[in-house]
């Protein structure tokens, strides 16, 4: 009844601030949170805890947990332009993976433990000749965050944990140039560079009889990309000549990836059922604009403002201990989109999230599981949604799959 | 452990990917998004018939083109129109290639033509010995001005260069010097037996249209203006501008034929074709000098008024029987070859710019001021029958600050703008997408249809070397 309660004004909460989440976050962090809807803050159901809330480390009832997984994300848009022009995308396959381990020290306060994950990240994949692609052809965003962490037992109810972030990530992106050569090339451009950037990770957990609570924060990182690479193919050999474009130069850019609050519980319905709830702020306003300053002084830089908008997801899930051997999960979640009308931009097509999951766990033996789940996004259709920079309006809509499988091993 | 994997792994494995192929079929499905229903409103595009000079019949790099022609105004309004009732789209269809241009000379009075193929660009070294382009023209093909007008009726009816009063000209189909050669290939009659050939006017209201779009009227100004003014400004001759109770009447005639039996249509008014790249690339002051230069033709041309300085001085032309120097708002043709105005002196007293290389100022306030005259007409008249007004006049001013569509800017910038083609006058295939956008938009605003635009990106751009 009270998680009821919570759902309902979790709900509300919801649509009176019109809150939102998405766009490169990736959802699958975890084999068992993809399943129960994409957040585990609110309960230690696995090292999985160290990413979601290192408070949650003390929690494990095993001296040494283990966990890793990949996931094979799918994103398929379709585009329906103003001018009734249709596109469908090349689909694009990303592997997110994670790596977790938390182990207790002697004294069993103390716990360390390593994330190595892909939080942020995206694909977008339009063939090349389709009507946006002055805009945007390829584009993709790559991360993984190191994050040693350690955990501390306050009091027999509260722990405190806390690693900082090294974060690796990339930017690559293609797009049509509006020039055609003699024998009817159009020219393009390709930007590819890397950065590094360092932050944090800092979690409470709670426990108490059958609740359980989690307050996060993880922090926004500031990526800059330093002497990427942009090389402009099939540029008509005039334009090289008279130095409009050169065919190769080199580029700066900086990628805001925002901070992640949580706010999230489970409540140990009874020895076989856990319901978790969650929430997570995500202050997606620092993602103001992606802009790519050339070296080359004769070109002009491109900036593709986005203005993000703040936004807020709710995760429910459930995890049943269906039979002796076997663990069945399942998830909901409401991703609010941060971006605003006028600037959507067929780079990264997203928009609000109804988010439905199922997973489960295979006990093989004792110390050693198969994790496996499903996650289907969809994400809502976008009638008439401008981007006023660059003039192009149309209809997008996608589906984003998500299949994941993963193992554990308790020492 | 190990074991207890392998053992799982072979026991399951069928099962697993038979899990895993259908969590792949169901993957692969694609969200569907379902194309609105057009509507005509209140028109009806069953019959559409395109009336007009150049940019209707999809002129542009210096001649009537088959890629030109599948990707004109015209071409592409059909092809809105037939989301919404719109009928077979007909034109008199050159063959693929290098299409055909007209040169016209005079020869004592006669008329001469002399046919070429489009221009092209090629990559040179110009006299500064710096990387540019030059223009060249393509040699044509014969066959294409061959006559078709047996394949008629053709929906597609403009035909380049014509002036507004020469649509019902029965002269204009005639294949001889008296004719236009764009029209005498497909005129149902070019007057062999009567020497009065059909009009296209007449070979309009014969198919009876439903709807009809009219862009005419830029030549009746512009052929003076293309000519630096060499004509009269009011006259019938190939380089006046046309008397404005002339174009009065033509229009009132035009209009009143194709509405006779209650066509709707959308009428384009006359951009300020000043602001072309033709008028453009060479400013007024392209005179470079250095000090010495210019107080060595300061001290030798001061009796005629000329002051010289260093860097930029406005061109000397032939004006009547003297020379003067050009001042700011007035005009130098694209017909100047860059190079001899870079190195060869042109432009200096020495060697003035030929006059009808040239619009002064007082050519350049007539053209203006009866392009706004024959503008009040066109809109008059639009009024008056309750017809779509495509202003395209301030459609052309907004390409001065530059636009952008879907992601592509377009601007006057010569070959680089996106705009226009290679001879600086007449819109690139995706600027005559751009401009038919235009009429659509007048056209839904009158008639309350819900015709899509046309997605320049869908055209072909300007071919660079």
């Amino acid at each position: 009844m009270r998680i009821f309660k919570l759902t309902l004004s979790g709900l509300i909460l919801l649509i009176a601030f019109g809150a939102k989440a998405g766009s490169f976050q990736i959802s699958a962090q975890s084999i068992k949170a993809l399943g129960m809807g994409g957040s585990l803050s609110g309960h230690a159901f696995d090292a999985g805890t160290v990413f979601f809330n290192p408070g949650g480390m003390t929690a494990l009832k095993d001296k040494t947990v283990f966990n890793a997984g990949i996931s094979a994300l799918m994103q398929r848009s379709s585009f329906l332009g103003t001018e009734n022009q249709t596109a469908e995308d090349d689909g694009g396959l990303s592997l997110p993976f994670h790596i977790y381990v938390s182990t207790k020290l002697k004294n069993e306060r103390l716990s360390v433990g390593l994330s190595v994950n892909t939080p942020f990240g995206y694909l977008s994949n339009w063939k090349d000749d389709w009507t946006g692609r002055f805009i945007s052809q390829t584009f993709r965003i790559r991360t993984i965050y190191f994050q040693p962490t350690a955990a501390y037992k306050l009091n027999d109810n509260l722990s405190l944990g806390a690693g900082p972030v090294l974060a690796t990530g990339s930017i690559y992106s293609t797009r049509a140039l509006p020039y055609t050569t003699s024998d009817g090339k159009e020219s393009s451009m390709e930007l590819n560079g890397s950065g590094t950037a360092v932050g944090a990770n800092i979690g409470f957990y709670y426990a108490k009889n059958k609740l359980t609570l989690g307050l996060t924060w993880r922090s926004g990182v500031n990526m800059k990309i330093k002497d990427g690479e942009a090389e402009f193919n099939d540029i008509p050999t005039s334009l090289l000549q008279n130095g409009t474009y050169p065919t190769g130069t080199s580029f700066d850019s900086e990628l805001n990836i925002p901070s992640v609050y949580s706010i999230a519980g489970g409540y140990i319905l009874n020895d076989r059922v856990i319901l978790t709830l969650g929430f997570n702020f995500i202050q997606w306003s620092v993602f103001e604009s992606l802009d790519y300053d050339f070296a080359d002084p004769t070109l002009t830089d491109i900036r593709t403002v986005r203005n993000y908008d703040n936004t807020l997801s709710f995760r429910a899930g459930i995890e049943a201990k269906a039979f002796p051997k076997i663990t069945l999960r399942g998830g909901l979640a409401l991703d609010k989109s941060p971006v605003l009308d006028n600037y959507m931009s067929p780079d990264i097509p997203d928009d609000d999230k109804v988010i439905i999951s199922a997973g489960l766990s295979w006990k093989i033996k004792d110390n050693f599981s198969f994790d496996g789940s499903f996650m289907l996004e969809n994400v809502r259709e976008h009638r008439e949604s401008d981007n006023l920079p660059y003039n192009f309006n149309g209809t997008y809509n996608s589906f984003i799959y998500n299949v994941g499988i993963g193992a554990q091993f308790i020492f | 452990m190990w074991e207890s994997v392998h053992n799982l792994y072979s026991k399951q494995m069928k099962r697993l990917s038979a899990a895993l192929f259908l969590i792949i079929i169901i993957a692969s499905c694609r969200p569907e998004l379902d194309t609105p229903r057009y509507n005509s409103g209140d028109a009806d595009f069953a019959r559409f018939v395109a009336l007009g000079s150049s940019q209707m019949a999809g002129f542009n790099d210096g001649a009537l083109t088959r890629t030109g022609q599948e990707n004109s105004i015209s071409a592409i309004l059909a092809d809105r129109f037939a989301l919404a009732g719109g009928g077979n789209f007909n034109q008199p269809y050159v063959n693929p290639g290098f299409g055909f241009g007209v040169v016209v000379t005079e020869d004592q009075g006669v008329s001469q033509f002399e046919y070429t193929g489009k221009l092209e660009l090629q990559n040179t070294v110009n006299c500064l010995q710096q990387a540019d382009v030059k223009t060249y023209m393509t040699p044509h093909n014969p066959v294409d001005r061959n006559w078709i007008g047996n394949q008629g009726p053709f929906n597609n009816l403009a035909v380049p260069n014509i002036k507004s009063f020469q649509m019902y000209s029965q002269q204009l189909g005639r294949s001889g010097s008296t004719g236009n050669p764009y029209y005498a290939r497909f005129a149902s009659d070019t007057g062999a037996t009567t020497g009065l050939s059909s009009t296209i006017l007449e070979e309009a209201v014969r198919q009876n249209p439903t709807f009809f779009s009219l862009w005419i009227g830029n030549n009746d100004v512009f052929s003076y203006g293309f000519s630096g003014g060499s004509g009269s400004v009011s006259g019938l001759g190939p380089y006046d501008i046309t008397p404005v109770d002339t174009f009065s009447n033509a229009i009132d005639n035009i209009v009143n034929s194709l509405t006779g039996n209650r066509a709707k249509g959308v009428i384009g008014n006359l951009p300020d074709l000043t602001s072309l790249p033709f008028y453009t690339v060479i400013p007024w002051n392209g005179l470079i000098l250095t000090a010495q230069e210019a107080a060595a033709l300061t001290l030798q041309w001061s009796n005629l008024g000329f002051v010289f300085q260093e860097g930029a001085n406005g061109f000397i032309y032939v004006a009547g029987s003297g020379l003067k120097q050009m001042g700011p708002g007035e005009l130098v043709t694209l017909k100047v070859s860059l190079d001899s105005v870079r190195c060869y002196s042109m432009g200096e007293p020495t060697q003035p710019l030929r006059a009808d290389c040239v619009l002064d100022s007082s050519e350049v306030s007539v053209v203006r001021s009866r392009i706004s005259t024959f503008n009040n007409k066109l809109f008059a008249v639009a009024q008056s029958k309750n017809l779509a007004f495509a202003d395209l006049n301030s459609f052309y001013k907004t390409l001065q600050s530059g636009i952008v569509f879907n992601g592509n800017s377009y601007s006057i910038e010569y070959l680089t703008g996106s705009m226009f083609s290679i001879d600086g006058i007449y819109p690139s295939s995706r600027g005559y997408a751009l401009i038919a956008n235009v009429f659509i938009d007048a056209i839904n605003a009158r008639y309350k249809s819900n015709l899509p635009p046309a997605d320049p990106n869908a055209y072909p751009g300007v071919r660079l070397p």
